[in-house]
């Protein structure tokens, strides 16, 4: 009995908090915590929130804010335990967004998209040796990649993701060069 | 304070537990028996008899005498379910105020839900009597695949019945509850349940005293009535080949063989074979009685039953698939349901799990007892958790959108409590208001699914199409009881329904039909 009425308690006080806390925060477990911790947040949340605990107290207000409470554990475990969802979602904290919506996913693939290199170009020219140095770093033919940056700077000398790519690629070429040197039936191959 | 109660209102048998000095028991009428059959027999006058009596009466007058009433339960009068209902019954079947199935009997039309309010009502007499207390509460069992109508129908029979519904839970999940119940188990089970009318399979995931339902999958139309009903068959094609009598349409006839389906049935999950004898079953040309002899064995009813067992284990392919599971990967298997005692079925079960299923529980008493336990467990005062469940949502909720389809909002499976909202876009150029209307079901097509309710948002900014944006957000509450909102993004207005009034009886209907304390 005395264990309800501190759950009682507790339900209040998280119900007053429950449009400002993060999915980390309902289920109590850390931002970089490992993947298999948060079943067992979940778990444990669960044996402590579900609204069932509170039915025989028969008081109808708390029931309403234990259901409000445990759909946001339900919501937080059904996109931390999904990687894609999580990884989402770690990008809209950083921007101070707590609750996954369809808005706020839609977000994320805009910011995505954002960080997604194939739209960099904007040149017409610059666009076709742009995607021809992008389907070589798929390639791993660092040489040609540099190269067609620097073509592609060529007629966008502003562009600071290209900029940023050519010393990627310069840098990976050079490692997969030195590689090469020292690998002796490479070079008998040569 | 009374004490309360867990009931498997099943379609063949009902049993009643309680949980008692921290036990899960099954109560006993005065007779000592603890399995009471389903079955709703009127007499003369107002009389009214259920269980074992009622039973009885089946074979000599199958008009009076309502059985496996539960098969209509939710169900709509024309439907094809309910034409096959009625091919496999002995009563008549009548329809409703709105266009739903009922039950006809000496010319009179019950609700189905007057039909299992009684068979509640005998329920809690049987508690009552067995423990000289009243019951104040109880938690009533349905098949996982029930529908959010038939759950609110099971409702409505307690409240005819003047029994006080604590929660509808799974009769799957009971089971598991009942399996679980104070053992520490760490592993995943199923739970393979073939009843009367219908089969369900629920994957679970125990740990210690939390239960979480993973997935569930069923079919409506598939339980050991099935069974029977191909057994007569049999049955009657072996009487014309005997006779040359065609009792097919015989009513009296094949209530009669449908009954000694059932029993050599039974008789056959102990034996080898059975010789069937059904005497006076029809009359020959110059008018004498005659009547069936013949034997089943295990092998004719292996050919009979094969195509029904197999289509037990796609549904469960389906669960297993949904809970990102293997067949082996299974720790346990739970056999719930009296024709789970065929040694057909055992052999199946354990050829595609490759495990002996479990058997130290009663596979007729382990619903009624997990109900007892949740009970318990939402009306117990003590501080540590006995058991707690985590539910899911029987049935895909959806929104009805352009073109006659239906957009998902809650899959099926979704744990609840939960809480989902979707943007919706006006369809037309200048569109002031939105009907919601809400599904429930599988399909892609709304026509082919159950409409939940619909509800209307106005005033919206007369805009292009598309342009204006509505948010309908559904919200499940443990007990599942779902509330739909919609509301308008640019103004802040919303709407809102509580679903619940979703059964074929209004609220009127349910207070005239509550049973009379004195009645009773």
């Amino acid at each position: 009995m005395e264990a309800k009425r501190r759950l009682l308690n507790e339900i209040k006080a998280l119900h007053q908090l429950v449009d400002d806390i993060d999915y980390y925060g309902i289920l109590m477990v850390d931002r970089d915590c490992a993947p298999h911790e948060i079943g067992d947040a979940y778990r444990r949340e669960s044996r402590r929130l579900h609204p069932d605990r509170m039915s025989s107290l028969e008081n109808a207000a708390a029931t309403k804010q234990a259901n409000v409470i445990y759909r946001l554990v339900n919501e937080a475990y059904r996109v931390l335990k999904d990687p894609e969802q999580r990884g989402q979602y770690d990008i809209l904290l950083t921007d101070g967004v707590i609750r996954m919506t369809d808005d706020a996913r839609s977000g994320a693939n805009d910011q995505k998209r954002a960080n997604d290199p194939s739209n960099a170009a904007k040149h017409p020219k610059a666009e076709k040796y742009w995607a021809m140095a992008l389907s070589d770093w798929e390639q791993k033919s660092y040489r040609a990649c540099v190269m067609n940056i620097q073509f592609a700077l060529n007629f966008e000398p502003g562009n600071e993701v290209f900029k940023e790519w050519l010393t990627k690629a310069k840098a990976a070429r050079d490692e997969a060069e030195s590689k090469r040197e020292k690998n002796p039936y490479k070079l008998r191959i040569m | 304070m009374g004490i309360s109660v867990g009931i498997d209102l099943g379609t063949s048998n009902s049993v009643v537990a309680t949980v008692w000095d921290g036990q899960a028991v099954v109560l006993a009428d005065a007779e000592g028996r603890s399995v009471h059959p389903s079955v709703v027999a009127f007499g003369y006058g107002n009389s009214v008899v259920v269980g074992a009596p009622a039973r009885q009466q089946l074979a000599y007058a199958p008009d009076n005498t309502i059985f496996s009433a539960k098969r209509l339960i939710g169900r709509r009068f024309g439907s094809e379910e309910v034409d096959r209902i009625r091919r496999s019954v002995s009563w008549g079947v009548a329809e409703g105020p709105r266009g739903d199935a009922r039950v006809r009997v000496q010319g009179k039309v019950y609700a189905v839900q007057e039909i299992s309010a009684h068979v509640l009502s005998h329920m809690k007499t049987i508690a009552e009597q067995a423990t000289g207390q009243t019951v104040d509460g109880a938690v009533i069992t349905v098949p996982a695949y029930f529908n959010d109508q038939q759950r609110q129908a099971t409702r409505d029979a307690a409240d005819i019945a003047g029994l006080k519904c604590l929660r509808i839970i799974n009769e799957p999940t009971a089971a598991a509850l009942a399996y679980g119940y104070g053992q520490g188990h760490r592993q995943h089970i199923a739970v393979y349940d073939l009843g009367g009318g219908t089969f369900d399979i629920s994957i679970l995931r125990l740990d210690d005293e939390l239960f979480e339902v993973v997935s569930t999958a069923g079919d409506t139309f598939l339980g050991g009535d099935d069974f029977d009903i191909v057994i007569c068959d049999h049955l009657l094609a072996e009487f014309k080949a005997q006779t040359g009598i065609d009792a097919t349409e015989n009513r009296a006839a094949r209530a009669k063989l449908l009954d000694a389906s059932e029993r050599t049935k039974r008789a056959l999950s102990k034996v080898p074979a059975v010789a069937v004898k059904v005497p006076g079953l029809a009359r020959d040309e110059s008018g004498n009685a005659v009547g069936l002899s013949t034997t089943l064995d295990h092998n004719i009813i292996q050919r009979l039953a094969m195509p029904l067992v197999q289509r037990t284990f796609s549904v469960v392919d389906e669960a297993l698939a949904q809970a990102n599971l293997t067949a082996h990967q299974v720790d346990a298997v739970l056999l719930v349901g009296g024709m789970t005692r065929f040694p057909l079925i055992r052999q199946a079960v354990n050829h595609y799990f490759g495990k002996d299923p479990l058997d130290h529980l009663n596979p007729d008493q382990v619903v009624a007892q997990g109900a007892a336990i949740q009970a318990w467990n939402l009306t117990s005062f003590t501080d540590a958790p006995d058991a707690v469940l985590l539910d899911v949502t029987p049935q895909t909720l959806g929104v009805r959108t352009v073109g006659g389809f239906v957009e998902p909002v809650v899959e099926r499976n979704t744990p609840i409590p939960t809480s989902l909202t979707k943007v919706f876009h006006t369809a037309q150029d200048l569109q002031n208001e939105v009907r919601i209307q809400v599904f429930q079901g599988e399909s892609r097509m709304a026509a082919d699914n159950e409409l939940l309710g619909e509800f209307v948002l106005s005033g919206l900014r007369a805009a292009p199409r598309g342009e204006v944006k509505v948010d309908v957000t559904f919200a499940l509450d443990a007990d599942g009881i779902v509330t739909v909102q919609a509301t308008d993004r640019e103004t802040g207005r919303a709407v809102d329904m509580t679903i619940e009034a979703s059964s074929n009886l209004t609220h009127e209907e349910v207070e005239e039909m509550r049973f009379d304390e004195i009645g009773f």
